[in-house]
């Protein structure tokens, strides 16, 4: 097991100051920070290798494009991925659209089924609600039980009852960090539906959680950079390589096409190429496969048993707090399948407020509705407060939390 | 500015909020929501038919103490003014109104939730207020 003492030397932030107090940093479901090796990376890319990819004969552009290459090479292999098979965009919301429009656009029909859940995250709903707007599609959602975990009875009944051309789900909710059973629910669906395809958010789930795309029954997995300890700006879209070639590009222009002619254009054999239209961000993505490397070292199954120690303190401790109510799994029995974050509300007192006044420790969480309306919909909460983990969180910071939560006592309740 | 913020005034407001329920038969009436956070709160104005002032002000919502006790505030405060005044509020003259010389970029949609609601009102009625 790595040592959370040494590595936290690696990042220069967690060494500031946050209102003269230390930062304990608890939101990294929204982005978690970056390492040395990230950040001087990107830096030593602009310093030394800069030019654009696939274009210019000249040194720095084979360099350049022999960096962008080797990256594409090390994430993809962390994923358990082949090389191809990913395309390159912004972040996880840019690659569910890029399903909508690069494969559903193409091969769903109307009146076809789309099968969700009610803990999406507005980014792996939004966008399938407009594509069933715009082709008369049926979008249902397994509903969830009171801890959180989605409903596999009725999942069961709607994927036996539904002709489901769709399954799309997030791997861990990034509210209340349940870990869903993707793989049985995916083989499930696919049973009953052999031509159906399974979209799969990973954005929660990539950087607490080994990743193997291709033994996996997922079709498309959707990921971000920068909340595993790489870069804001970047992000991925894995697909199954015999699906590559049923995708259209949907971003046409520059570095993805065969041949132009004034009047049409033919586009990129090659898959790599195909969907990166225009120029890629090369230093984001060379800092994206030094955060796979690092977290390559301490090695993803650690990095699981690490994020298990911290779920299981902050439920704990949380617990010791009259006013606060986790929710989502508690139940230590189940405690295995939260991942990456621990959310609760505080009595009487808003999550915006709990939230301003843990800042005021230094004590950085998220509040809010985390992007997932419909959830806090379904259980009447205004807001909620999330604290959520990296490999750099200790259980002293949790402490640090739960003294800080008694100003919250100390304002509002005298 | 923790304690700037969580003054006693606006705790003292958000614990004992005035003016808090509906009018049902209101002149304007407007909801609005902070999509980041999910504060929400729904404004009810009455005027004078005569002289054409603010004369009945109900809110109502929910949201974090800022938000809830600047409603609160602001609701005492547009009594008796025109519409003309009632648009011509500013996020300066809320941050006056509570003692507060700053706040931070994420607190100042929960400052001026509920003035957004009461201007969004009269401006989406604006053959009323003619």
């Amino acid at each position: 097991m790595f040592s959370v003492a040494s590595l936290r030397q690696d990042f220069p932030i967690l060494h500031r100051l946050v209102h003269d107090k230390p930062l304990v940093y608890l939101d990294n479901g929204a982005t978690s920070q970056k390492p040395r090796q990230v950040i001087d990376v990107i830096s030593q890319y602009y310093q030394q290798h800069n030019a654009n990819v696939h274009r210019g004969v000249h040194l720095l552009g084979d360099e350049s494009t022999q960096l962008f290459h080797q990256s594409r090479r090390t994430i993809t292999a962390f994923f358990g991925a082949k090389p191809e098979e990913l395309i390159v965009v912004r972040n996880t919301t840019e690659a569910l659209n890029q399903v909508v429009y690069s494969w559903a656009e193409q091969h769903i029909q109307e009146g076809q089924v789309i099968l969700a859940t009610e803990l999406e995250h507005h980014s792996n709903l939004v966008p399938w609600q407009e594509l069933a707007k715009r082709k008369k599609l049926k979008l249902l959602h397994v509903p969830i039980t009171q801890h959180g975990q989605l409903d596999l009875e009725v999942f069961k009944r709607l994927v036996h009852d539904n002709d489901i051309s769709i399954f799309v789900c997030s791997h861990v909710s990034n509210t209340l960090g349940t870990k869903n059973p993707v793989e049985q629910m995916a083989e499930q669906v696919k049973a009953k539906h052999p031509a159906a395809k399974v979209v799969i958010d990973g954005a929660q789930a990539a950087p607490h959680l080994p990743i193997n795309f291709n033994d996996s029954p997922f079709d498309f997995y959707a990921v971000s950079a920068h909340k595993m300890l790489g870069p804001m700006g970047i992000g991925g879209l894995l697909a199954k390589k015999e699906l590559l070639s049923q995708m259209s590009p949907f971003l046409f222009g520059g570095g993805m096409i065969n041949e132009v002619r004034l009047d049409e254009a033919s586009f990129a054999d090659d898959m790599e190429d195909r969907f990166t239209a225009g120029t890629p961000d090369v230093a984001g993505l060379v800092g994206w496969a030094a955060a796979c490397e690092y977290l390559s070292r301490l090695g993803m199954k650690d990095v699981a048993v690490y994020d298990q120690v911290l779920v299981r303190a902050a439920v704990e401790k949380l617990d010791t707090v009259d006013e606060v109510e986790v929710v989502g799994i508690t139940d230590p029995a189940q405690l295995s399948e939260r991942v990456g974050a621990v959310t609760f509300l505080y009595k009487g007192v808003h999550a915006h407020d709990v939230g301003q006044i843990l800042d005021s420790e230094g004590v950085a969480v998220r509040t809010g509705h985390h992007c997932t309306m419909p959830l806090h919909r379904k259980f009447g909460w205004p807001a909620t407060v999330r604290v959520s983990f990296q490999v750099y969180n200790t259980v002293e910071e949790l402490d640090v939390l739960i003294t800080a939560l008694e100003k919250v006592k100390r304002i509002f309740h005298k | 500015m923790i304690d700037d913020l969580y003054q006693e005034t606006i705790l003292e407001e958000y614990a004992h909020p005035k003016n808090k329920g509906t009018l049902t038969n209101a002149d304007f009436q407007q909801s609005e929501s902070n999509s980041s956070c999910g504060d929400q709160v729904t404004v009810y104005l009455q005027l004078d038919p005569l002289n054409h002032l603010i004369t009945e002000v109900r809110w109502e919502g929910v949201g974090c103490a800022i938000s809830m006790a600047l409603a609160s505030f602001l609701s005492e405060e547009i009594k008796g003014k025109t519409l003309p005044q009632l648009a011509a509020y500013t996020i300066e003259d809320l941050k006056v109104m509570i003692g507060l010389d700053q706040i931070s970029p994420g607190r100042e949609k929960c400052l001026s939730l509920a003035l957004v609601a009461f201007q969004k009102a009269i401006s989406a009625n604006q053959d009323q207020v003619a």
